[in-house]
């Protein structure tokens, strides 16, 4: 069974990894390789069929392993070290561990039966942004130690090749408080991170799933979703397809572009990206002192068989709105909602007019040359209604929610579709389009992209935010 | 105001009843316990007030359909075939003015509509069923106030044609039409494996909301300004099929098929499926594609999303999809419901295409080691240990505002379940 490996120079260079555990085949450049092709007539996904494409053979990415098959991970042990580090191995179903550690707090190995593990999340509980009115907003969120980027709103970006098995290591959680649901992943039922449902993290959990379309995704905490989703516990996940044989781009790509994204049956090659997160933020929640919403607050429960609550009661409405819960802020529950502050990708209004574009810290406003192609990936965290309008630019509709439109098989009842220019769009949560933008040199110039809020019950605008694309 | 009867519309037993009219017999709708003759004549339907149980124990007044002395919420779906003649008597029994009507779509703005009924009075109404599809039946009087309050419902259309394998619930469509594309498709295409479409599987989820603000009004007489309830509704209880929760999820189909035992049917009518049989949660095999009417008939925004498959976008407000330029079904795993959205989706239960071939492969032999640790129970997989078959997922809205109640209470809110039985293979042969 082939293992997903990453670049074996970077693999070389870690401390703890020798060329003795390096298995006899392992390729000398290529970035990824594909699980084995199910047979189709036991009812499977036919995987890596579901690329057909004349630009590469999937004979170059496929090479024999000796490996052991997949596993489901059942445990993660725990070994403190001398030093005051707590080393984790990997303990697998059939009783063993594995030899080498998964990671330590100051050492990366990695185990060659398993592959790398991607990503090591840890839940962070709390970073101040200040507001351009002055004000600061606390945010919740998850981040990878291994990033050296520190505490972001939305949490750090995921960013695999599709194909790979996927392991998200989430640690440091106390109290069952968080998991990490993939959206628009559809894993086994444990490891779809839905508290309450399938299970809560105390302590460590590692989640395994395939990658099996290439798409636009995010990952959020989903216990008690109201609150931490607004809190910020979100982040974008993106799976970028194989390039063509030969390309030295390979995947995953680095952000801004360029790279890949699955068009039609085939793939398209894009310049420049931008994501783009539209989220609204009532700062009454971000306030919130103790957490006594009912079930569901970190420490609450579900419900027995015969319907009746387990543990912690049912909070009424008088309960919720609190002062000692609501923080003194007059917040009525966690039905009440009016947002004051609007985002575009953790940047609030209206310093996303900001207009500088820098591709190693990507802000709003992105940059593309006329007759480059520009791909927005774009998700609406809002509980409203967003609203969106690019002035200028005709827009191509190639992916919704992960699944590119127009291909041969499970998209073959749709098809990608045009915005035209100056013609506006809705999105509402958690809903993600791609869109592939394609300007002409009479189209050069600064183009104004704006995000209308609107409030979920009356739906009248209360906030917006605006960028730019900046065509050379 | 007077009340004139006290009805108790309990949170385990508020959900979907349906009837069935007209000449031919429907076969039994997913989660019936048999195929049900229908009703010949008028249905008779009486506008009655409530008391509707929220998760939490509270009682909120409401206003709700009855039938044959027994209210639902929402009122009963209504089962018809294209083009029969169609007879309701509608009577008022509540103190104000209520009226009836159904919409159509942008062609045909109304299918029927009363005039004002007045308290006390009764109005008939005949028409002829539309085109196949999902619609809903309102009280239009001053409106949305009595569609939020409870007077609300779907009717169902399903085509004249006896059904033949691969058909659409809109008839056959032309074989190049996408939707009929993917009709064909499913069960006999090697990326759908298992069973086409039937139309005893058809699951209807009814969203909507309340603010208990408007019901106290409602019981203490008070007139209603739609105006002010179109703009300061604020709801902290969100339904699905009148239901919250856990109560959306663990419906009593669900219960049979964990303990065996049905609950006790009320005393039927001919034709008329007692609230506990219409399902809210899906539980099927691989390869059983589910059709599921999504109506919105409360005020606030919703993204439904489904976890484990992404589901097909097939008919929109009564125009099938690809019938325009915007792409055909989308397949996607978050739609939008905009009050009075009737959105019909597929939900094509595939094999979750994240698991991993050789997980999969356990997962029907049975030695699958998918299971849960030692404190990791949640209340689903106490019922359900596991490792391996069934496995539940979520359906929820996105706009999370809609998962809580009483302004908290996480997750008893607008959710229910998707359980996935057993795959293809293990599926029993077609009812």
């Amino acid at each position: 069974m082939p293992v997903i490996y990453r670049d074996p120079k970077l693999l070389a260079s870690l401390p703890g990894f020798s060329d003795r555990d390096k298995p006899a085949d392992w390729p000398a450049s290529r970035m990824c390789q594909f699980a084995s092709d199910p047979p189709r007539s036991t009812g499977f996904l036919p995987t890596p069929d579901f690329i057909p494409s004349d630009l590469f053979t999937l004979e170059e990415y496929a090479a024999p392993s000796e490996d052991p098959p997949f596993q489901t991970i059942k445990h993660v042990r725990l070994a403190p070290q001398p030093n005051g580090t707590v080393t984790r191995f990997l303990k697998y179903p059939d009783g063993s561990d594995s030899a080498v550690p998964l990671f330590s707090t100051d050492q990366q190995a990695i185990d060659p039966r398993y592959g790398f593990v991607t990503p090591v999340c840890r839940f962070f509980n709390t970073t101040s942004k200040p507001m351009p009115d002055g004000t600061t907003i606390d945010f919740w969120g998850f981040y990878d130690p291994k990033s050296g980027t520190g505490f972001k709103f939305p949490s750090d970006t995921i960013r695999i090749a599709e194909g790979q098995y996927f392991h998200g290591w989430l640690g440091g959680v106390q109290k069952k408080a968080h998991t990490i649901h993939w959206h628009g992943m559809e894993p086994t039922a444990q490891n779809d991170g839905v508290g309450k449902l399938s299970m809560e993290v105390g302590g460590d959990y590692v989640y395994q799933w395939l990658a099996s379309a290439a798409g636009t995704y995010f990952y959020h905490c989903h216990r008690n979703t109201p609150l931490h989703f607004e809190m910020g516990m979100y982040g974008m996940l993106l799976i970028d397809p194989l390039s063509p044989k030969g390309d030295p781009l390979l995947p995953p790509y680095k952000t801004g572009g360029p790279g890949y994204v699955r068009y039609k049956n085939g793939l398209a090659r894009y310049d420049a990206e931008a994501i783009w997160v539209t989220d609204d933020v009532d700062s009454r929640w971000h306030k919130i002192g103790g957490h006594g919403f009912g079930f569901g607050s970190c420490g609450g429960s579900a419900l027995d068989a015969q319907g009746n609550p387990l543990g912690q009661n049912f909070t009424s409405l008088a309960d919720n709105a609190d002062p000692m819960h609501t923080g003194g802020t007059g917040l009525k529950g966690l039905h009440d909602f009016v947002p004051d502050h609007f985002f575009i990708t953790g940047v609030p209004h209206p310093w996303t007019r900001n207009k500088t574009t820098d591709r190693k810290n990507p802000g709003t406003a992105v940059e593309v040359k006329a007759g480059q192609t520009l791909l927005v990936r774009l998700l609406c965290a809002s509980y409203g209604i967003n609203t969106y309008l690019i002035q200028g630019l005709d827009a191509e509709v190639i992916a919704m929610d992960g699944r590119v439109l127009g291909d041969d098989y499970y998209s073959r009842y749709n098809n990608p579709f045009y915005i035209p220019a100056n013609v506006p769009w809705d999105l509402t949560a958690a809903r993600r389009f791609d869109l592939l933008i394609r300007p002409t040199r009479k189209q050069r110039g600064t183009h104004l992209v704006v995000v209308e809020f609107k409030h979920h019950i009356t739906r009248e605008t209360i906030g917006m935010a605006e960028t730019y694309i900046i065509v050379r | 105001m007077a009340i004139h009867r006290r009805d108790f519309l309990k949170k385990s037993v508020a959900g979907l009843a349906a009837v069935v009219l007209g000449s031919t017999t429907l076969p039994k709708v997913f989660g019936g316990s048999q195929a049900q003759a229908s009703l010949t004549g008028s249905l008779e339907m009486d506008m009655v007030d409530a008391y509707h149980e929220m998760v939490d124990g509270q009682l909120i007044y409401s206003w709700a359909f009855s039938i044959g002395g027994q209210p639902s919420l929402p009122g009963p779906v209504i089962f018809v075939k294209e083009g029969d003649s169609v007879t309701l008597i509608i009577r008022n029994s509540l103190d104000e003015p209520h009226s009836f009507g159904i919409q159509g779509n942008d062609r045909i703005p109304f299918v029927v509509r009363s005039p004002v009924i007045p308290p006390g009075e009764v109005h008939t109404l005949t028409f002829t069923a539309p085109a196949p599809g999902t619609y809903i039946y309102e009280d239009l009087e001053n409106a949305p106030v009595g569609r939020v309050l409870g007077l609300h419902g779907v009717l169902v259309v399903m085509p004249q044609a006896d059904f033949v394998e691969h058909d659409t619930p809109y008839g056959r469509l032309g074989s190049s039409h996408p939707v009929q594309m993917l009709f064909d498709d499913l069960g006999s295409k090697p990326w759908f494996p298992g069973d086409c479409w039937r139309p005893e599987r058809q699951i209807i989820w009814v969203f909507s909301e309340t603010d208990p603000r408007y019901n106290k009004m409602a019981e203490e007489g008070q007139n209603i300004s739609s105006q002010d309830m179109l703009k300061n509704f604020m709801p902290c209880y969100f339904f699905i099929n009148g239901r919250s929760g856990y109560f959306a999820a663990f419906d009593d189909h669900h219960h049979y098929h964990e303990s065996g035992k049905m609950p006790k049917p009320i005393p039927p009518l001919d034709g008329y499926i007692p609230a506990q049989e219409l399902d809210t949660c899906i539980m099927a095999y691989q390869g059983e594609p589910i059709l599921v009417r999504n109506v919105h008939v409360g005020l606030d925004t919703h993204s439904p999303h489904t976890h484990a498959n992404h589901s097909y976008s097939v008919a929109l407000n009564g125009i099938i999809q690809g019938d325009r330029l915007d792409g055909g079904c989308w397949w996607v795993d978050t739609w939008s419901m905009l009050p009075g959205d009737r959105m019909d989706v597929i939900y094509p239960m595939i094999q979750p295409p994240d698991i991993p071939a050789e997980i999969w492969r356990k997962l029907m032999d049975g030695t699958s080691e998918e299971g849960f640790g030692p404190g990791e129970e949640s209340h689903w997989n106490v019922a359900h240990p596991g490792p391996g078959f069934p496995m539940a997922y979520p359906m929820h809205s996105h706009q999370e505002i809609s998962q809580t109640a009483a302004g908290g209470n996480y997750p008893q809110g607008l959710i229910t379940h998707i359980e996935f039985l057993g795959d293809f293979t293990k599926r029993p042969s077609q009812k």
